[in-house]
């Protein structure tokens, strides 16, 4: 396919889609290698996702660790996630904190199972499953009110522009070039709207995933989307963490275009109290206190006005949202007293999660009215359960049942439901009481493009595409398997393949065309 | 003195939500605004302190 209107013709090594960890890294990493490389960004700045982490995790830089890591994941998974691409991340990614750090990103080695550094253990994930003494956590140094991650992707674009890399902004790529099974290149659309035609030795894909693209979202989440930024949801919606982003699973369709296998799918969602309020445009802005309530073990109940899980699991996240999904309206609702209240504004919280690591919180109830004046449909406050339960739609009787079994196991020091550690039962008996109403989200979506242990795109036939290479999110339902819904190391996965795909495009493109 | 912005600023918002005054989002040009040209005495701490705010440095003031 001929573009007419081609006005700008550039010929490089290696084209790089996406400035997020991944493409970064990728690109960063074949111009070390002496490559010439041009990476396509959507935006007008870099990062996308990549804006947004506090750190990443990592496998230890020693063999026992590697193998003790690889047996863990694959036994996780039950050996579904792709052996190679396991082996090829665990093996380089206790690499990948020095290779930052000596480019000049300001990073800190954290001790996972210290709470005051990375807050209350989460149990039942399969991303912490694995984090015993195997695995490090690599903090990176944040700026202003922000997270780590922006200033790592703000310094890793300093890196690779004195590498000679160029990167134009503003300018997607719609569609890869191909000669014969080969890809040559891709083609980009500039800010103008023009046509970038670009000559590549390789493509690597790295535009993460699908977060804003309705029938994506539908399709592989079952969830209905709203574009509202600020993600007012009704019954069975899906809110968009990361308006900003734009990330309409643009580079999945370009290599399924080309035959790319789609591989394994999924949405790591997490639960989150939606509306006005409570998430700004970037989800590390922490607008409100109740970011920090809804990570607290206490009653979860459904519309029903049922119980569903051991509330431990919340701090895990993306358990509690699996579960919360398959409740009715695919939502909960989090409900204390006023005892619980006072506990959590002078005892502290019993979860500390360590992105926004508060202990005590202060005047809750005044938070949570700024929230309804500013229109948030999902905080409630109410002199009784009955009125709590009408706020916010709970069949009242089954309520009250809850609440009195609830309570009565709360008495007994045992959880005869589902076995909830004592400590964090706390019975829900004294006005106000208070109400959250939970919805799913997703930071990122997992997988789209099936991918080898170096990273190379393979087709349906399981043939490698020859150039085409895939990095980061849109790789990671390869690495996570059938946990593919449960998010597994994605950031640090998207750095380590990012420096894979680099690596092998690099190995490619020395061997005779 | 006027307040700037780089150019890679990555659009947060975190200056549009803590000072609405003098920041907006500007939804069709995707790009955050400065609302004030010259910035009153009066509202300098908070210029400043937005500057500290920022989370890539993006903000700068100018003469």
């Amino acid at each position: 396919m001929e573009h007419l209107n081609a006005i700008e013709h550039i010929k490089v090594d290696v084209a790089v889609l996406g400035t997020g960890g991944a493409g970064m890294a990728a690109a960063i990493t074949a111009a070390e290698g002496g490559a010439k490389v041009v990476v396509l960004e959507k935006r007008p700045f870099p990062g996308g996702a990549s804006n947004t982490p506090v750190g990443f995790g990592f496998v230890k830089n020693d063999k026992i660790s590697q193998n003790k890591a690889f047996d863990v994941h694959m036994d996780g998974t039950l050996w579904t996630a792709n052996a190679d691409l396991v082996r090829a991340f665990v093996n380089m990614s206790g690499e990948v904190p020095d290779w930052l750090t000596n480019m000049g990103i300001q990073t800190e080695i954290r001790n996972q199972t210290s709470p005051a550094m990375f807050g209350t253990p989460a149990p039942g994930s399969g991303r912490y499953r694995a984090a015993s003494d195997n695995q490090g956590y690599c903090g990176l140094k944040a700026m202003g009110r922000g997270h780590g991650g922006a200033q790592m992707i703000k310094t890793m674009v300093a890196k690779a522009r004195t590498l000679g890399v160029d990167i134009l902004f503003s300018t997607p790529a719609k569609n890869l070039l191909k000669a014969g099974s080969r890809i040559t290149g891709v083609y980009g659309e500039s800010k103008t709207g023009s046509t970038v035609h670009i000559d590549a030795g390789a493509v690597v894909i790295a535009t993460a995933g699908f977060n804003e693209d309705p029938e994506m979202i539908k399709k592989y989440s079952g969830y209905d989307f709203t574009l509202d930024r600020y993600g007012n949801c009704e019954e069975g919606d899906y809110f968009n963490l990361c308006p900003n982003l734009r990330l309409t699973g643009d580079g999945i369709k370009m290599a399924w275009e080309v035959g790319a296998d789609k591989g394994r799918i999924g949405i790591p969602i997490w639960p989150h109290v939606p509306g006005p309020g409570v998430i700004g445009n970037m989800p590390w802005i922490m607008l409100s206190q109740v970011r920090i309530i809804q990570e607290q073990p206490y009653l979860w109940v459904n519309q029903y006005g049922r119980r569903f899980m051991n509330e431990e699991v919340i701090p895990g996240r993306l358990p509690a949202g699996n579960l919360i999904a398959r409740q009715p309206g695919k939502c909960a609702i989090l409900i204390f007293d006023d005892n619980t209240k006072k506990h959590l504004e002078q005892e502290g919280v019993d979860k500390i999660y360590f992105i926004f690591p508060a202990k005590t919180l202060t005047d809750i109830e005044g938070d949570m009215h700024k929230l309804i004046a500013q229109g948030n449909k999902h905080v409630f406050i109410a002199e009784t359960l009955e009125d709590l339960a009408r706020q916010a739609g709970i069949n009242p009787v089954s309520l009250q049942q809850t609440v009195a079994e609830y309570n009565h196991y709360c008495e007994n020091g045992c959880d005869d439901q589902y076995a909830k550690d004592p400590k964090y039962l706390r019975p829900v008996t004294n006005p106000k009481f208070y109400g959250l109403r939970v919805f799913n989200t997703a930071y990122g979506t997992s997988g789209g493009i099936k991918v080898n242990g170096k990273t190379e795109v393979l087709t349906t036939e399981g043939k490698v595409i020859p150039g085409l290479y895939a990095a980061g999110d849109i790789i990671v339902g390869e690495y996570s398997g059938d946990l593919v819904n449960q998010g597994l190391q994605s950031f640090g996965f998207a750095i380590t393949t990012g420096r894979i795909a680099g690596n092998s495009v690099l190995d490619y493109l020395k061997k005779p065309q | 003195m006027k307040i700037k912005i780089k150019d890679f600023c990555i659009r947060c918002g975190i200056c549009v939500t803590l000072y609405p005054e003098l920041y907006d989002m500007d939804y069709v040009e995707d790009m955050v605004r400065v609302k004030i040209d010259e910035i009153p005495p009066t509202q300098m701490e908070k210029a400043r302190q937005s500057i500290k705010d920022c989370s890539v440095t993006a903000i700068y003031l100018m003469k």
